[in-house]
């Protein structure tokens, strides 16, 4: 179990359920600043074929975070080698739209919303 | 000739050979410039194909170069292409999350706003928008030249209540009472804030004291049908005391409606309570609630 934290916020990967969880307010200031989570995410993509971002937890995520988000699914498009799903929440307002969106720039990813 | 000299003849033959050598001589010098002109004609075919031969081969070379130029440009359109789709799309992506995230937070602002002039309990204004209604519509009274009115009620008896029923009661009461004054005001810019514990305070801008007593009369007429029970007061049920005020702003310092609606209600108190002290001149009880009949014949409030 890979895991950092930061004020407000947890980000952990199970290797056993294959998942990132990401909960909390995320509100780094920049890209620059979310190399560190950019690169959690692009390294658990490595070895696997399947890979669940597990959201619904993720109550806040500010543009810079998402623009994070954005780039990684499209490395985990171009590298097409590992399935990408992301588990979004109905309850956060946030993420109707903004993970709708990430759907188009990866049409296989798999979204689900609980 | 056949009539001519043997010398003759010889000079003629001698002539003869000459011109023949002469002859051999220009048709050799023809012969070899011939063999030049063949050898140059098929040197320069030969040099002339080889040119082509290379300028074909270039040519050919540069076809295959292009075709691989062109292949890489079109890669290159399809990548920059695709970059920018993306770029659009988390463009797109980033703008309507920001637009989410704006929301979010405009949401908390008003919500921080609200509650910043809300009294948690109730619902009412509290002192804070009560304090920026009332330099609002003090400046606004003053401009027009309207009268401003001002009531100030307080529970009779509440910590006998609270002691007695226990505070969950006591809050209980509170927002009925919240209740019956929001339902006792119904014009833009009425305002009812609650002061402190079980002190309300009633703005009522462009109202003469006639039409705030009416206000005044109406909450007491409500309270009394409302009939929320009090064993510890002589009526047995729960009163308000008012200080009422009406005045026309024609200086800045708005606290005077304030202070004398508080004397006014320190007065009611002192008179015994359960009425309303609107009097500024004589600190005389002009409404005496426990005296009923005349209240029954106020109806509904109406003013100016």
């Amino acid at each position: 179990m890979h895991c950092f934290s930061g004020e407000g916020y947890k980000i952990e990967l199970d290797d056993t359920s294959n998942t990132v969880r990401m909960s909390g307010a995320l509100r780094l200031g920049g890209l620059s600043e979310y190399a560190p989570i950019s690169e959690l995410l692009e390294n658990a993509l490595d070895g696997r074929e399947a890979l669940i971002i597990d959201l619904s937890a993720l109550e806040f995520l500010n543009s810079s975070g998402i623009a994070t988000l954005s780039k990684f699914v499209i490395t985990a498009r171009n590298r097409n080698d590992c399935r990408l799903a992301i588990q979004g929440s109905n309850a956060i307002a946030w993420q109707g739209k903004s993970l709708n969106n990430l759907k188009r720039l990866m049409p296989a990813l798999e979204l689900n919303f609980d | 000739m056949s009539g001519s000299t043997p010398y003759i003849q010889v000079l003629d033959i001698e002539q003869t050979l000459t011109e023949l050598n002469e002859m051999v001589s220009r048709l050799r010098q023809e012969r070899d410039d011939l063999e030049i002109a063949l050898t140059t004609a098929v040197e320069h075919g030969d040099a002339i194909e080889e040119q082509l031969e290379t300028a074909n081969r270039q040519l050919q070379n540069e076809v295959r170069e292009r075709r691989t130029i062109e292949k890489q440009l079109r890669d290159l359109v399809a990548t920059i292409t695709q970059k920018s789709r993306d770029l659009e799309v988390v463009l797109q992506t980033i703008t309507e999350h920001a637009d989410q995230i704006d929301l979010h937070w405009l949401q908390r602002y008003i919500e921080s706003e609200t509650s910043a002039r809300q009294d948690p309990l109730t619902g009412l204004a509290n002192r804070r928008m009560l304090d920026e209604a009332m330099e609002r519509e003090w400046s606004r009274a003053r401009r027009q030249g309207q009268p401003l009115a001002m009531l100030m009620c307080d529970v009779d008896h509440f910590k006998p209540y609270n002691d007695r029923y226990g505070h969950q009661a006591g809050d209980e009461c509170l927002c009925r009472l919240a209740e019956l004054f929001q339902g006792m005001l119904h014009r833009e810019g009425d305002l009812v804030a609650r002061y402190g514990g079980e002190e309300f305070v009633v703005l009522l801008p462009n109202t003469d004291e006639t039409g705030a007593l009416r206000v005044a009369q109406g909450i007491q007429d409500a309270l009394r049908n409302l009939d929320l029970g009090h064993e510890d007061t002589p009526l047995g049920r729960l009163t308000l005391s008012i200080g009422l005020a009406a005045l026309v702003p024609d200086h800045d310092d708005r606290s005077t409606l304030l202070a004398e609606v508080d004397r006014r209600l320190y007065l009611a108190k002192q008179q015994g309570r359960d009425r309303i002290v609107h009097a500024a001149d004589n600190n005389k009880i002009r409404e005496d609630l426990n005296d009923s009949g005349s209240r029954a014949d106020q109806g509904n409030p109406t003013r100016p």
